[in-house]
Formats: structure tokens, sequence, C-alpha cells
């Protein structure tokens, strides 16, 4: 009744019906898969919400940034700690809901024309989400963080040139710690960076919506799946509604980025065991496994840092970037698709996966070899040798062997693909009505 | 296990065993019948109490193997042999041992002021909480979750393995009190003020959960898929 009310006046003065009408009925794909984007929406959705919270609690000053987010453990703060929780525990799993599905993008092919531009925005919010991340746990200005921040203060003193500049820039001042720091990365984390992250999201959905989700069904005319309403909006809230809860029960029950133990930062204080939050490890690794070698170009010194530090990620992230295209120029297939792949259709994709995804593994798995090496009662010294040649012969052996498997497993599938799922398609009655039918397309 | 052999070989021995039998048997075949070494292990002369303690009541003495890796991240088993043994054999070795750093007192200090003095002189190598960690090619500071007081005082005073000795001109006693009681504060599990019952320990396990809970979702989707496309 409300409903109703509403939408006639919404219509009376916008002309909302016709809109509604559509928006109502879209016909969304259906697979288990295509939530995957969604969770990391969920969790967006999620620290905005938290994070705004916690602004209000939270001093943006060098000297009162970590009491400020101490003082969440006061009393005064009921639920305080906890909103902290979930904010931190939402952004380890922000940043991993994107990396899986980016996978799931990636290995069934979503990405193909038309679609190469949102695979890009993608990218990029992947890249913003981490660094968002390692701003915001940078905010409460503890040992942990502050030892991170002075890495990466370095690795940008390591740039040819501009170096001093860029590292001046980052930390708003000559030197580190700069005392406008921490008021620069609460701009960066509160504003900035999610403000552009929302842009691109919102870039993000419309293309989706407007160039239409993909299917792994074989039509390439006609969208096969679940109306919105009430089919898909009730189970899109049930994913949202699995994701509160597992974020609650993350946030009550482990403690995540305890800043009272790591005390504030002092430049003079350090702590075994110091590893970024995972999705910056693999930074961290590079670190501990790069050479030690400081070339000399044109007579500029550069500090060994620059490379796994910089130029590494860089690489990484513009070969992501550019990876549709090059799947068009290897593969020649210049084509739009609307239907998805299965993985094991494209080798050469499965092998490339496979690779980037053991050197992402190794990396940040690299990023521990101090507390793997005590725990497996190894040298460090060979751990990290170790690590170096898998880093080197590794992606080619996983990539020879997934491409291999991928092979097999395409010969042995049957050509049309997976089967149909269930159609919802409307039938008139005898009595002139419409009812939905639900038919097993074959 | 490593420390069968001696605790086999004192029950052997007579009722009460001296000083020097407890030495000869658990001791002699690797520091020498008068203490001066040996290939297989060092001189003992003038170590100092702090030490023959630290090592005897933490069980990496009597070790089975020479030269055995003495300073490991893992807690140690326990004292090997029984305390009355312990003592004996620390009287035993009293004037042998006499010119290096002795056994030293240690009452629970200040918990903040040994905050302090953790963080800046031992939280490089045994990490926040006591955790311990690797420090460097082949050592490990061991974790310091089931040390008993007296031994961090020891271990301080007389700095064994990699460690290095913390004398008095470097802490005082008031220092070696605070931080001696901040060391076994850590091992209290603190009741949070409204914290999580399950502590963090350090990125890396935050970040395996943050993928178990992905996991976790994952498998939600796909099971109630899977289940609507079976109705």
């Amino acid at each position: 009744m409300i409903v109703r009310r509403t939408a006639t006046w919404l219509d009376e003065r916008f002309g909302t019906n016709t809109f509604l009408h559509a928006a109502l009925a879209k016909i969304y794909p259906d697979h288990w898969s295509f939530y995957l984007g969604e969770f990391a929406l969920y969790f967006f959705m999620v620290l905005v919400g938290t994070g705004i919270w916690l602004t209000f609690a939270f001093d943006a000053s060098a000297q009162g940034a970590y009491p400020s987010v101490l003082a969440l453990a006061d009393r005064s703060h009921p639920i305080g700690y906890v909103i902290r929780q979930v904010h931190h525990w939402a952004a380890v799993c922000f940043v991993a809901a994107i990396l899986v599905h980016m996978g799931r993008i990636f290995f069934s092919g979503a990405f193909r024309k038309p679609r190469e531009l949102n695979w890009m925005i993608g990218v990029c919010m992947l890249m913003l989400a981490s660094f968002t991340g390692f701003t915001g746990y940078s905010l409460p200005n503890d040992g942990l963080s502050g030892t991170g921040l002075r890495i990466a203060y370095s690795v940008a003193l390591s740039i040819p040139l501009i170096g001093r500049w860029a590292a001046g820039v980052f930390v708003g001042g000559d030197d580190f710690p700069a005392p406008l720091l921490t008021t620069h990365l609460y701009t960066l984390h509160v504003y900035y960076l999610p403000v552009t992250i929302g842009v691109l999201l919102a870039l993000h959905l419309f293309f989706v919506v407007y160039q239409k989700h993909t299917q792994f069904v074989r039509d390439p005319k006609r969208v096969v799946g679940r109306r919105f309403w009430p089919d898909y909006a009730l189970r899109t809230v049930a994913a949202l509604g699995a994701t509160l809860a597992v974020l609650a029960l993350m946030a009550t029950f482990f403690e995540i980025n305890p800043v009272g133990d790591y005390g504030p930062y002092r430049p003079w204080i350090v702590m075994n065991g110091a590893v970024p939050d995972w999705y910056a490890a693999f930074l961290e690794g590079a670190l501990r496994l790069g050479p030690r070698t400081e070339f000399v170009i044109a007579g500029h010194p550069i500090p060994p840092v620059f490379w796994p530090g910089l130029v590494l990620p860089t690489l990484t992230f513009l070969f992501l970037l550019a990876w549709p295209f090059i799947e068009v120029r290897v593969t020649g297939d210049r084509a739009a698709h609307d239907v998805l792949q299965r993985p094991s259709a494209v080798p050469l994709r499965v092998a490339v996966g496979a690779a980037l995804i053991f050197e992402g593994l190794l990396l940040t798995i690299a990023a521990g070899d101090d507390q793997t090496a005590a725990t497996l009662h190894v040298p460090l010294d060979t751990l990290v040798w170790i690590y170096r040649v898998a880093l080197l012969a590794g992606p080619f052996a996983v990539g020879l062997l997934a491409a291999r498997i991928a092979v097999e497993v395409h010969v042995r599938t049957p050509d049309d693909g997976p089967p149909r799922p269930d159609a919802v398609v409307l039938v008139r009655n005898a009595a002139g009505g419409y009812v939905e039918e639900e038919v097993q397309a074959g | 296990m490593l420390t069968l052999a001696p605790w086999l070989l004192t029950v052997v021995l007579a009722a009460a065993p001296t000083g020097a039998d407890i030495y000869a048997t658990a001791c002699a075949s690797c520091h020498g019948a008068q203490q001066w070494g040996s290939p297989d292990g060092p001189s003992l002369h003038r170590v100092g109490m702090a030490d023959v303690d630290f090592y005897l009541m933490t069980g990496r003495m009597p070790a089975a193997k020479p030269w055995i890796e003495v300073a490991h991240r893992d807690e140690r088993a326990g004292q090997a042999l029984p305390l009355g043994h312990i003592r004996a054999l620390e009287a035993y070795l009293a004037p042998v041992v006499a010119g290096g750093p002795p056994l030293p007192e240690v009452a629970s200090g200040n918990l903040a002021r040994g905050y302090q003095v953790y963080a800046v002189n031992c939280q490089q190598c045994h990490a926040v909480g006591g955790n311990g960690g690797s420090i460097g090619r082949a050592d490990w500071a061991p974790a310091l979750h089931q040390a008993t007081i007296n031994e961090v005082a020891d271990a301080i005073r007389a700095g064994p393995g990699e460690m290095p000795r913390f004398g008095d001109q470097q802490f005082t006693q008031a220092d070696l009190d605070d931080v001696a009681g901040y060391v076994l504060s850590m091992q209290i599990a603190q009741p949070g003020s409204g914290g999580p019952p399950f502590p963090s320990t350090g990125p890396v396990p935050e970040g395996a959960l943050g993928y178990v809970a992905i996991i976790v979702l994952i498998a939600f989707v796909f099971g109630s898929w899977r289940h609507d496309r079976k109705a």
C-alpha cells in the first residue's frame, strides 16, 4: 500500500513508472560466481558506513591519532572497538573479494570486447582499494604501520631524479615523519580515495547494466536468468546478509590490528616480525627477495629498493590493465563476446592467470619469510634463495602445467558447455492472465 | 627426547647424588672434567651463575648433542634435571663460574616503564607480545610465553647465545625489575575492554582469516545456487 503510493507520488513528479517497470523486470544472468563482485560491493559499503562512524572518533593529528584510537576501547565509546574491528576486517576482506572477483572475470573471459574498459576500471579500483587500506591502517600512527610508512617513504625516495620531491609530497614535509603526515593520510583515506573508488564503482556498475551482464548460457541474443524482482533482489539481499553476518562474527571473536600492543610510532623502535596487511605483503616479499645490487645509470645511483618496490608493482598493474588487448593480440580473437567461456577453453589465459597467482602468492608468503624460517627450522638465507629460484622459475613451470591441465580438461568436456539453467517464461493462460513458468531449457 | 638420557642417568644414580656426580654424568663429556671445555662444548670458567642457571632451568642443558642450537624460537621443554640436582650442580660449579654475571635478584616492577624498556631493547628480536622470531641467518629469538621471571632475569644479565648481555651499565636493578615484570605480564591474557576473545597474532594470520571469510561466503552462494537449480 505504502509502496504503491510512494511509486505513484514519484511517478507524478518524475515519471518513474516506466523506468521501474523495466528495472524490476530486468533479467539478470544467474551463476554463483556472479555474486563475487557483490561481496566486494557490500564490503565497500560496510567500510564507508563504519568509516563515517569512525571519523567522529578519530583525531587526525600526528599527536592525537594514536590516543584517539585507543580511546575507542574506553567505556565512553560502547561499541567503538567493535566498529573499528569491523572496519579493519572489512578492509581485509574487501581486497580479497576484489581479487577473487577479478579472477572470475579473468578466467571466464568477461573482460573481452566490448567490456575492456570496465575491466580497466576494475583493475584501477583494486589498486585504489589496496592504497586506501594502506593509508587507513597507517592512520593510528602506531609502531607497526609507522614502520611500513617508513619503508614506503624510502621506496619513494628511491625514484630516480624526482625521488626526494615525490617522497616529500607523499609525507607532506622534508623528512620522515613529517608533522602533516597523519593529516595527509587522513584526507587521502577519508576523501580522495573513497570518492574516486565510488565514482569508478558507479561507472563500473552502470557499464554492467548498460552493456548487460555476461552469461554462461550460450545464447548471444537473449539474456537468460532471473528477474530482478523478486528473484534477484532477494538473493542479493541474502548475499548482503551473509556478508554482514560474517563480518559481525569476525569482529566479535577475532581481534585484528591490536594497536595497543604495538605502541605509538617512534622512529627508534622496531619490532621483529613486522609485516604489512596482506594486500600490501607482496611488496614486502618483493623487497625481501630483491637483490642488493645498486645500479648506477648515467651517474645516478638507483637504490636497490626501487626495482622490487616500485617497478615491479607498476609493471604488474600495467600488465593487468592491458591484458584484454594483449590477449586479443595473441589469440587474434577480435570479435565481441557476451557469452562467457569455461576457463579451460583458453589455455593461454589459464597459464598466465595461474602464473600470476603463483607469483602473487609466493611474494605474499615471502613477506613472512623470517617467521616461516623460524617455524620450519630452516636458515633464513636458505629460504630466501629457495624463494628466489621459485620466483624466477615457478611461473613458467606453473603456467605450463596449468595450460596442460586446461587442454586436457577441455578435451574431455562436451562441446556445448554447461547445461542451461532454468529460464523463467511468461505464459498466457486460458483466462487471459499471465503466469510464470519455469522452463527446463535444453 | 633429547633430555631423556640425562633423566635416565640421574635416576640410575644414587639417591642423593652430589653436584660432582651430576656434573660427571651429565656435563663432563662436553664441558670437560675440569670445566675447561672440549671440542664439543665451551669452557665454563667465569661464565657467571646467571648463565648456568638460565641454561639449566630452561632445560637447554644438559644437551644431548654437542653445540646444539640453544637459542631457539620454540619454547624449551622445561627443565631437564630435577630442581634439587640443579641446585647441587650450581653449588658445585659456583667457584668455577664465579667472575661472570651472578644470579640476579628480581621482582616484578613498574609495568608501564617495563613496556618502554622492552620496546627499545627487546622487541627487535623477541617481537611484540614476546612472540619471538628470526634474528638472522640461522638463529632465532625464542618466544617468551613460558619464561619464569628468574629465567628472564638470568637471560638479561647473562646474554646467552646470540642475545646481548645487559649488565649493570645497561640495565639498573629497577630496569631489570620493570622489564622482567612486563615480560611476565605479556603471558597473562589481558581481558580486553570488550575486546574479542581471540587475540591477533599479526597481519599474516589476519590475512589468512580474511580469505577464510571469502571462502565461507563463496560456499554460501554456491550452495544456495546449486540448491536453487535443483529445486
